[in-house]
């Protein structure tokens, strides 16, 4: 199969698009985590002062990978619709343009990244031999964003109000990760609640191995390994069975 | 084989929703998604091609016609039967679909190549015989957003038919360009031929078919109606066109009906004094209309319904047997409703008529045909404007008013 050269074209494409014209070009996408972390820098620690340091570090290692998985599923949940003139004219692999969406938005958490070990030398906080679990903890979420935002796609298609539901639920489950806080700060009897959600699960991997510098704890590593397989399996056969009809339908 | 296309009995449904309930909300809400119609586009249309030939496809608008290419395309998928596409399938159903405004022609030549799941380094050795078939190699490293329609739709043109492929698909396309441009594409498409590639052609361009199609099938409300030689399926074509013409009562045939067909309407006639068809009224005259319809599926509750619309769109009236508390039951196998009125008060002009059966709720519509009905109404005299006619008459100071000598 050729298409594999249409997925390259489209990630191509949207990142010349989206940067064509700007004079700062792919630096905006850093720019953007550099000033939150400034912001929650200035609000958790100097402000309300959450005992952790170096706090940037900590809140970057959960951050980046954060916004990443944000920017993902926003992207993805209107890939079809946005591409309505295609995929009502044109046959090919309609796989493409979530993975697509998602491909895009890992340039960025890739470029992030680099961004984030370059801070981690300049806080002296250094890499340790456990970022070796780094590609492992993002091909998770990228299996788990394609999962997810495939679904969302599908269903996009027909009702056209999951992408404001998304950014209602984004919203929530940012504040209800702990990644400007640690799980050590809320209270005892929560904290079921919070170890309930997958996307903890992994946020605390990426702080084990950039903040701790430890291996990623067992549990959390391997149940959202499940997740993300399942997730991924669900949302390509629901995307796949929905997507006869995208072409009548979008 | 490579390069036949079979079809088995294939139905295609569409939807077309009323009232479109996009947001989750009014779904759960309703517990329904929407009220929507279901028509069929097609119904039970078999036909074959054969590996090597042309066939052209011909029909009114609303036919079905590019419903059935894009079927073949993979674009749509069939709601019943089966179809066989045995190939590489190329498709010209929109020249340039897919293009990128802000990329040049070159670029777009790539992203457009890999649409349709071609190689890089194949489209690199073909790039020249494209932009060279195109003829707009001064252009080629501008932005398409430049392009005039012309330009991109050749860019388009040229893509598609330089890609190797078992089958190619065209709807309509052929009318690109200036003369010398369309006869490149007719080149090219003999070509195709040529070289044993099977081609199926949608046109309403009865020439192009008659010149570059083995055999033609005239496709008309869902179903195959003529197959067979070109000249004698245009032929039969263009005297169905010519028979609406002649019978205006007829002419809106092509025009939108939909529902589930469950129970169908087979004929519906407006009736004079004498009882017989009549499609020109006087304004007060007496009004019958008479719908025929059968029964596919058993149906319960039936709503016989018409409605009248002057002819630049203004809802005039309607009426139906469920607003009148008639309750119908099961309906019978086959039968015919009447509707009859006394005078047709509407005001001189041109009128419409539909007529339509739907469940007790019309959420279900089992067959409208919309607006498919042409009348006139004659006014001799008294029309001083307006929708309908009041048979008014004038008291000036106290004295009945009597209509100048005339």
């Amino acid at each position: 199969m050729a298409y594999y050269e249409l997925l390259a074209n489209f990630v191509a494409r949207d990142l010349k698009t989206k940067y064509r014209g700007s004079v700062l070009g792919i630096f905006w996408s850093l720019l953007n985590p550099l000033l939150l972390m400034l912001i929650y820098t200035v609000v958790f620690s100097v402000i309300v002062r959450i005992p952790i340091k170096p706090y940037p570090i900590f809140l970057l290692s959960g951050l980046v990978p954060w916004n990443a998985f944000a920017q993902t599923l926003t992207s993805a949940t209107t890939s079809v619709q946005h591409s309505a003139n295609i995929v009502r004219k044109v046959h090919f692999p309609l796989e493409i343009l979530p993975l697509s969406a998602v491909a895009t938005a890992s340039v960025q958490l890739l470029i992030s990244l680099v961004l984030l070990a370059g801070l981690a030398l300049v806080f002296q906080v250094g890499i340790g031999l456990a970022i070796l679990f780094l590609p492992l903890l993002v091909i998770l979420q990228l299996v788990f964003s394609v999962g997810l935002g495939a679904l969302l796609a599908a269903v996009q298609v027909f009702f056209r109000d999951i992408e404001y539901f998304l950014s209602v639920l984004l919203t929530v489950w940012f504040f209800g990760t702990p990644i400007v806080y640690s799980l050590d700060l809320v209270p005892a009897r929560f904290r079921p609640f919070f170890q309930a959600n997958p996307m903890a699960w992994l946020i605390s991997s990426y702080q084990d191995i950039w903040f701790y510098k430890r291996t990623p704890a067992l549990v959390p590593l391997l149940g959202f390994m499940l997740v993300a397989v399942a997730t991924a399996a669900v949302g390509l056969l629901v995307y796949r069975r929905l997507s006869r009809r995208f072409a009548e339908e979008v | 084989m490579a390069g036949v296309i079979t079809f088995d009995q294939v139905s295609k449904r569409f939807r077309v929703y009323k009232q479109r309930h996009d947001s989750l909300k009014e779904a759960f809400i309703r517990r329904r998604r929407g009220v929507f119609d279901e028509f069929w586009i097609l119904r039970d249309l078999s036909f074959e091609v054969e590996s090597g030939t042309a066939l052209g496809i011909i029909g009114p608008n609303g036919s079905g016609k590019s419903t059935a290419l894009k079927l073949i395309a993979r674009i749509l998928h069939p709601n019943g039967g089966r179809i066989g596409v045995d190939g590489r399938v190329s498709a010209l159903l929109e020249l340039g679909t897919g293009f990128h405004p802000d990329y040049t022609g070159r670029e777009n030549i790539f992203l457009n190549g890999a649409l349709l799941g071609l190689r890089r380094d194949f489209i690199r050795q073909r790039l020249e015989q494209i932009i060279d078939f195109a003829g707009i190699e001064p252009f080629i490293d501008n932005p398409v957003k430049t392009y005039s329609s012309g330009m991109a739709m050749r860019l388009g043109f040229a893509i598609a038919v330089n890609v190797d492929s078992d089958i190619l698909l065209i709807d309509e396309v052929l009318a690109v360009g200036d003369a010398a441009f369309a006869q490149k594409c007719f080149d090219q498409i003999s070509r195709f031929r040529a070289e044993g590639k099977t081609i199926v052609l949608v046109s309403h361009d009865l020439d192009a078919v008659r010149k570059f199609c083995d055999r033609a099938i005239l496709i008309d409300q869902g179903g195959v109606r003529a197959a067979g030689h070109p000249d004698e399926v245009t032929g039969r074509y263009l005297a169905d066109v010519r028979r609406r013409q002649e019978h205006p009562e007829e002419a809106a045939t092509a025009a939108a009906r939909w529902g589930t067909r469950d129970a169908e309407i087979t004929r519906a006639e407006m009736l004079g004094q004498n009882g017989r068809p009549r499609y020109i009224f006087d304004t007060g005259d007496p009004l019958q209309i008479v719908i025929s319809y059968r029964c596919v599926r058993p149906v319960r509750d039936a709503v016989f319904g018409i409605a009248i619309t002057r002819a630049d769109g203004v809802y005039c009236y309607a009426a139906n047997t469920g607003a009148r508390g008639i309750r119908i039951g099961q309906l019978a196998e086959s039968g015919s409703v009447v509707f009859s009125a006394p005078h047709l008060n509407l005001a001189e002009g041109s009128y419409q008529l539909s007529v339509a059966i739907t469940d007790r709720d019309f959420r279900v519509t089992y067959d409208h045909w919309d607006r498919r009905i042409e009348f006139t109404v004659r006014q001799a005299g008294a029309y001083a404007g307006g929708i309908v006619f009041m048979n008014d008459q004038w008291n000036v100071d106290g004295a009945l008013a009597s209509p100048a000598a005339s």
